[in-house]
């Protein structure tokens, strides 16, 4: 039976945690070989005999770990939690969200609204299809970035990115609701 | 409980959705986005020379908590001058609501509206200054 | 290293199984049966009957016995209120705490009922095993809530077992197939039980059961389809019979046999029967029977696209469909099943055993035996919090990983404020007051200005897929653990208090327990020994081997009343032996009947 378990360090960030550099893009079987391995190691299931402060930490270990490879294993919030931990933040008042970028999104959902057409839906798919190209660039060029500066500026193009792409996702989301795809 | 039934019928009967004609001199428009959750949100104000609040008209693409917060918005507007609507601060409703401040992005949307409304429509006046005068001078 | 033994506590029926030799055992009882049904009925001297001799006294004691526990486990009033009318037991609101289940002028909690339950599957267990037994995993469908699964942790701890784990039904099952099938691949689970229907896709890989998503409903089961039938039946028995309760009863137990009956049959000829009442028999056939079956079973199909579309799969991608529960024997089941997923399901798993084989091997697992096997479960139902405006804000997703944590910072927003309200919710609705309330407690903070406390609150949900709160004050680093008792639910004391009650009633006297049960089960037999005179009187046979035949029953009800449960015991055995052959002979003869399409009216 196990006497002792020590919980996760909380100074490790996720990307720490599972043994990779802080990169917007990962290779999904190394995420998850990395994954499964943490995994063996921290879950319950092998402290189900032991003192009862010894499952609660290896329930919050492995919380720990399943909570870091959901943010890991997708893209955008991978991307948002690099930001976070950049502490790269929007800047405040009105330039928040930019004027030009909710005027598109508010007529783009009244026309949406008004008449569903083909050409509507084909021009909102091609926006949306624009931005995650866009994001893919940016997120290379973080990776490469050979200095602090020059990666900083690829989080602020991320950032920006990332806000224009939650407002047409939600765009995206609305046309393949009334064209029934799931 | 009372103050979510309240709420809850803002949810399922938003008052007040449609749309001003934007152009007009009395008319302020606010267009505001969370970038957070993808909600967009505008509110336009239909205020007198007097300041008052005739009228109040909003149109959100969004979840409910911003459609209930806009619905309840312009029912509060309503009546007011421009300086009591822009006291109105989100975290007056939670105060009244006895709600935890869960950080829910859309609902401070409406705050933001008001404001840009009736700045917008401050800026209006302002450029037509003195032109004003005439006009009523004429009707 | 101690035994820990697999429970399926099951809405019609319950198993207990253990790993013997590497194999997950079902264990049986003294006379080879593995099934238990989940029916608990008071005996004479108040002793608690469990099982086949409680499942026997349904129609006989009627006000004395109780099934379908687990559809209260957990509910409040307000979302079990509406199937009461078809229930011969009387349910009564408990307020905030759970529900009152009334039995012979005592009201229980389903957390004792289900208790009972356990604690014969216990003795059941220790007796094949010989040994005693303190540990258990349970298993609980995989849309059960946070109140559910707490609910039948309580069970367990006033059954005398520590709960090591609960564990989802289709992923014990997974696990039992998994045993014996290494290949890796996509597994759809269906499991369509007595009460709840429940639709998990796994992914197995080297050792790994890793649930991708999970879905369902936990009031879709055998017993809608019953009761389904029920309905269509009611209006075409005879008017003073609809509010008989003890003939509704028997209305169920026959649309019960009939379904049954109509998965390996084309018709059947549906019976009530009653002591002292005439019997009503009616004709039903299979097609009948699915036109009143299809749209209870057509609801599972919806939980299926679901639970694909949140793993992001298409059913062409799903390599082995298992199906589970006694209610995937019917043949439209199977055939909605083979339609959704575009294959055939697998029939080589027992239905009724897998779930408590996988028990025995997750059991085995966290006994430390089996070690190369790892499983990783998910939430079914996302958990938030009421925010403003009546809005439930997500702070952890439906099909996330479990063990999964989520932190909120909470403030104040009046001066001098001393708590701040969380309430909790699990669902999937927008609107608040539409999702199940898991729990509302005061966070404490100091009087201070608004806005200044700074409470950061933990959210986790464990293995168990139950809810764990942890608050830190930031301002004073100060850390506390908050009991998060379930709307509906019971506290630890009140926990605690059963389980001493429980303690109690394990030490009750054993000689005196026999000796009921032995005169229940006596009873039992006379009661189908009446019927069957009555059937040999009408099928013409020789009244003076009649005659011979009801002196030995009457033998039979003479030595049931001795207060040495050995002399009623051997009694039956003699009864037992010398009449079999009538017995035998009034077999033949029904099933000449019943060849023949003889059609009888009320009888």
């Amino acid at each position: 039976m196990v006497t002792e378990l020590a919980p996760l360090s909380p100074d490790l960030d996720h990307f720490a945690l599972f043994g990779f550099d802080r990169k917007l893009v990962l290779d999904s079987a190394a995420l998850d070989a990395a994954f499964l391995r943490l995994s063996r190691e921290c879950h319950p299931d092998r402290y189900a005999v032991a003192e009862p402060e010894i499952r609660a930490v290896a329930e919050r270990n492995s919380a720990r770990v399943n909570d870091a490879k959901r943010v890991l294993s997708d893209p955008v919030r991978r991307a948002e939690y690099v930001l976070e931990l950049a502490g790269v933040e929007r800047p405040d008042g009105e330039a928040k969200c930019p004027p030009d970028l909710l005027m598109e999104v508010f007529e783009l959902r009244e026309k949406l609204m008004e008449d569903p057409g083909p050409e509507l839906v084909e021009r909102v798919l091609s926006l949306f299809a624009d931005v995650e190209e866009k994001l893919d660039g940016l997120f290379s060029r973080h990776d490469a970035a050979a200095d602090d500066p020059s990666r900083l500026e690829a989080l602020r193009g991320i950032r920006e990115t990332l806000d224009r792409r939650k407002f047409l996702m939600n765009l995206t989301r609305e046309v393949e609701g009334t064209l029934g795809k799931p | 409980m009372a103050y979510s039934k309240k709420v809850i019928d803002h949810y399922e009967n938003p008052r007040n959705v449609g749309s001003l004609d934007k152009d007009a001199d009395d008319v302020g428009t606010g267009l505001v986005g969370a970038p957070e959750c993808g909600d967009v949100m505008k509110l336009q104000l239909k205020i007198s020379d007097d300041g008052m609040i005739e009228d109040a008209k909003f149109k959100t693409f969004g979840c409910g908590s911003a459609i209930a917060s806009s619905s309840l918005a312009t029912e509060w507007v309503k009546g007011k001058t421009i300086d009591e609507a822009l006291e109105i601060r989100n975290t007056e409703i939670v105060e009244e609501l006895a709600l935890p401040p869960v950080k829910i992005h859309c609902s401070v949307l409406a705050e933001d509206a008001i404001k840009q409304a009736i700045e917008d429509y401050k800026r209006k006046r302002e450029k037509k200054g003195g032109v004003q005068q005439e006009e009523t001078a004429e009707a | 290293m101690p035994t820990v033994i697999g429970i399926d506590l099951g809405t019609t029926n319950s198993l207990v199984a253990c790993m013997r030799d590497g194999v997950p055992t079902v264990l049986a009882d003294e006379r080879g049966v593995k099934l238990m049904p989940s029916v608990i009925s008071i005996g004479e001297q108040d002793v608690m009957l469990v099982g086949d001799l409680a499942r026997h006294r349904r129609v006989t004691a009627h006000d004395r016995t109780v099934f379908s526990v687990k559809r209260f486990m957990g509910r409040s009033f307000e979302e079990v209120k509406d199937e009461l009318h078809l229930l011969p037991f009387l349910v009564q609101d408990g307020e905030s705490g759970p529900v009152k289940i009334s039995l012979f002028n005592r009201e229980y909690t389903p957390q004792e009922l289900s208790g009972f339950i356990l604690r014969e599957l216990k003795r059941r267990a220790e007796k094949a095993l010989g040994q005693e037994l303190k540990q258990a995993v349970i298993t609980v469908p995989a849309y059960f809530n946070d109140a559910q699964r707490q609910a039948t942790k309580a069970a367990g701890f006033i059954a005398g077992l520590q709960v090591l784990r609960i564990v989802n039904e289709p992923t014990a099952a997974a696990l039992a197939y998994g045993m014996t099938n290494r290949d890796s691949g996509t597994v759809a689970v269906y499991d369509f039980g007595g009460g709840t229907f429940d639709i998990s896709i796994l992914s197995i890989k080297d050792g790994v059961f890793h649930v991708l998503s999970t879905n369902g409903d936990t009031h879709l089961g055998g017993d809608d389809l019953d009761e389904a039938l029920m309905e269509a039946l009611l209006p075409s028995l005879p008017e003073e019979a609809k509010d008989d309760r003890q003939i509704i009863l028997g209305v169920r137990e026959a649309a019960e046999r009939a379904k049954c009956d109509l998965s390996s049959e084309m018709q059947t000829m549906l019976s009530v029967e009653v002591p002292d009442k005439p019997r009503i028999e009616l004709e039903l056939t299979r097609p009948q029977l699915e036109g009143v079956m299809a749209p209870v079973i057509e609801r599972t199909r919806v939980a299926c696209e679901n639970a694909l579309k949140d793993a992001g799969l298409s059913a062409g991608e799903i390599d082995e469909v298992l199906l589970v529960g006694g209610s995937t024997r019917i043949p439209m089941v199977r055939a909605l099943c083979a339609e959704i997923f575009g294959r055939e399901p697998r029939a080589d798993l027992n239905p009724d055993e897998v779930v408590a084989q996988g028990a025995a091997v997750q059991a085995d697992i966290l006994a430390g035996g089996t070690r190369d096997l790892l499983l990783l479960d998910v939430t079914p139902l996302s958990l938030g919090i009421e925010g403003f405006g009546g809005i439930m804000s997500v702070l952890i997703a439906r099909n996330s990983t479990i063990p999964a944590s989520a932190t909120e910072g909470f403030t104040t927003a009046a001066d001098n404020q001393t708590a701040v309200v969380v309430h909790v919710l699990q669902g999937e609705r927008e609107l608040a007051a539409e999702n199940r309330s898991l729990a509302r407690f005061d966070l404490p903070v100091d009087p201070l200005p608004a806005g200044l406390p700074r409470i950061e609150v933990e959210f986790l949900i464990d293995a168990d897929g139950i809810l764990n709160v942890t608050a830190r004050d930031l301002r004073t680093g100060k850390g506390q653990t908050i009991e998060v008792v379930p709307s509906h639910g019971l506290s630890e004391d009140e926990i605690l208090g059963m389980v001493k009650a429980g303690i109690e009633h394990g030490r009750e006297d054993m000689d005196r327990r026999w000796l009921v049960e032995a005169r229940t089960e006596a009873e039992i037999v006379l009661n189908s020994a009446r019927k069957a005179v009555a059937q040999a009187r009408e099928a013409g046979f020789d009244e003076d081997r009649i005659k011979r035949f009801e002196a030995q029953l009457d033998a039979l009800d003479e030595a049931r009343k001795s207060d040495d449960h050995a002399v009623i015991r051997a009694e039956q055995q003699r009864f037992n032996a010398e009449t079999q052959e009538l017995a035998g002979d009034l077999m033949d003869a029904a099933v000449k009947r019943a060849l023949a399409g003889q059609k009888l009216e009320e009888a």
